[in-house]
């Protein structure tokens, strides 16, 4: 039996959707969803390939900029070689926590440095960093705190020599791309600025 | 503060597209169904930033918006334009444009409720106003409508409104009982009958509280009219259901020739300025649509879906507006 309600909507008595159409109207909701959600990620893709860089990470213009990024002082080393330029040539922050400077060789216009900093995460995200492969991996000390020292080799074929080491409440790295000796080094020099 | 903007702006954008999509999508044809699935898209944009604030206030770092979200706006601010980034550029943008949006509206409607639409030139004693107190009388059970006071102005613009929160009132003009022939006009009380009798000015109110609150929200002031044609919509369905579908559809006709004409059943022309015309367009083809529903199924079919649709709607929209920041 079929009634018309006060709006005009055909109502049938003791009628139940079937199964089939209320899964046909889950299967298509879960589909729209799903499409959204795709669009959505793509969207967001979009300005980091516009820009070069990984979802999500941003890049800032100056030191103090990143420093207001992950509201934390960045390591600068005092041992800093001549071949080096400053300031850093590419400054990436991703989440808030992790940030990275790159800094070029003055005849080879390429990186050859990368300090990295993570707070409160435990590990630096690898979006601020270029990708690399680990040959070896070796634990060591830096300040007498317990560090590790690996190989790496990068897309281009490049060996660099990195080293990670944690303070209280802080992850550090320190990427180079000359000698072990002098990777150590810039290791050691490393202390936050105005401590 | 221009970030919350954003973030409302960009949300309810996606709702506003999400809620067209599944009615389209799940054919939904009851006018109950489709402007409760609306005023979600609606609400939910304003109301869910702030729930979302108390209940995950993470959401709210930059290490949710890159590592967890699905859309981040910040991210678009890594592209500038005259040294600004192009998220706070389109914020700015849409912003005016939700704010031009807003008063076009807000303002006729509020002087037409605040001044009075029917106090600047009613009269009383007109031979008109037993005729339509009569038609009235005639159709108020049929539709289930509480009484109707009526207010006649004389003047030959077409204006025919249901007003009144609290004692619904018939605004009607000369012009538009001139312009119809009897059954067009028993079709067209019919459905500002329907509206009384769904307390519809009062939803036109807090519609109006919605659209103030969100002002800078392009996709609220567009939803909001969407919301208005699903209560049109409504009213519809009940003269169709007594069988004045046909008359009804003339009485669109015969009004849509005036150009300042203030009445539901068909939007005003807007003939001057690109935007205008074009808007008025829109709300044309709006118009169109809804009739066409009317006519082509009269008694839209209730599914039983109602319930879980709306709750698979408000879940969904919940859900993808978590990860959009």
């Amino acid at each position: 039996m079929t009634t018309a309600s006060p709006n005009g909507v055909i109502e049938t008595a003791g009628h139940r959707p079937g199964w089939t159409t209320v899964a046909r109207a889950v299967v298509e909701f879960a589909a729209l969803l799903a499409g959204v959600a795709f669009g959505l990620r793509v969207l967001d893709e979009l300005p980091g390939m516009a820009a070069g860089v990984v979802r999500g990470v941003r890049r800032v213009d100056s030191v103090a900029a990143l420093e207001r990024q992950v509201s934390h002082k960045m390591p600068i080393p005092a041992y800093f070689p001549d071949r080096l330029m400053w300031p850093p040539s590419d400054l990436r922050v991703y989440g808030g926590t992790s940030a990275s400077m790159s800094f070029r060789h003055r005849q080879a216009a390429s990186t050859w440095l990368i300090v990295a900093l993570a707070v409160g995460t435990g590990s630096i995200a690898p979006q601020v960093l270029p990708p690399a492969t680990s040959l070896q991996s070796e634990d060591t000390a830096v300040r007498s705190l317990p560090a590790r020292v690996e190989r790496l080799r990068d897309l281009n074929g490049v060996l660099w020599y990195q080293l990670t080491w944690q303070t209280s409440g802080e992850a550090l790295l320190v990427r180079y791309r000359g000698t072990l000796d002098e990777v150590m080094l810039i290791a050691n020099s490393m202390d936050e600025r105005g401590r | 503060m221009l970030d919350t903007a954003g973030l409302i702006i960009l949300h309810g954008c996606i709702a506003a597209l999400l809620v067209e999509a599944l009615l389209r999508i799940w054919r939904m044809q009851d006018p109950g169904e489709r402007l409760a699935l609306r005023w979600l898209a609606l609400v939910a944009p304003i109301v869910l930033p702030a729930a979302f604030g108390v209940l995950a206030p993470d959401r709210s770092t930059e290490w949710f918006g890159s590592a967890r979200a699905l859309f981040a706006g910040e991210h678009w601010n890594q592209l500038t334009l005259f040294h600004t980034g192009t998220a706070t550029l389109a914020t700015v943008a849409l912003l005016i444009l939700g704010g031009l949006l807003y008063l076009r509206d807000a303002l006729p409607f509020l002087d037409d409720r605040v001044r009075g639409l029917g106090e600047r030139d009613s009269v009383s004693g007109h031979s008109e106003i037993a005729r339509v107190r009569s038609l009235l009388d005639e159709l108020q059970q049929a539709v289930g409508a509480p009484a109707m006071g009526v207010v006649l102005l004389d003047r030959q613009t077409p204006v025919l409104l249901c007003s009144g929160v609290d004692r619904p009132t018939l605004v009607i003009s000369t012009g538009t009982i001139s312009r119809l022939s009897g059954d067009q006009l028993r079709a067209a009380l019919t459905h500002e009958l329907a509206h009384a009798a769904r307390r519809d000015p009062l939803m036109g109110w807090l519609l109006m509280v919605v659209r103030t609150v969100a002002w800078f929200s392009p996709a609220a002031q567009v939803v909001a009219r969407q919301v208005v044609q699903e209560l049109e919509y409504r009213a519809d369905v009940t003269v169709a259901r007594l069988g004045h579908s046909a008359a009804l559809s003339g009485a669109i006709e015969a009004l849509s020739d005036a150009f300042d004409s203030q009445t539901d059943l068909v939007p005003p022309h807007s003939p001057r300025g690109f935007p205008s015309r074009l808007m008025a367009r829109a709300e044309r083809v709006a118009v169109g649509n809804r009739c066409e529903r009317v006519f082509a199924q009269p008694e839209p079919i209730r599914t039983g879906l109602g319930p879980l649709r709306f709750g698979l709607a408000a879940i969904g929209i919940s859900a993808v507006l978590f990860f959009v920041v």
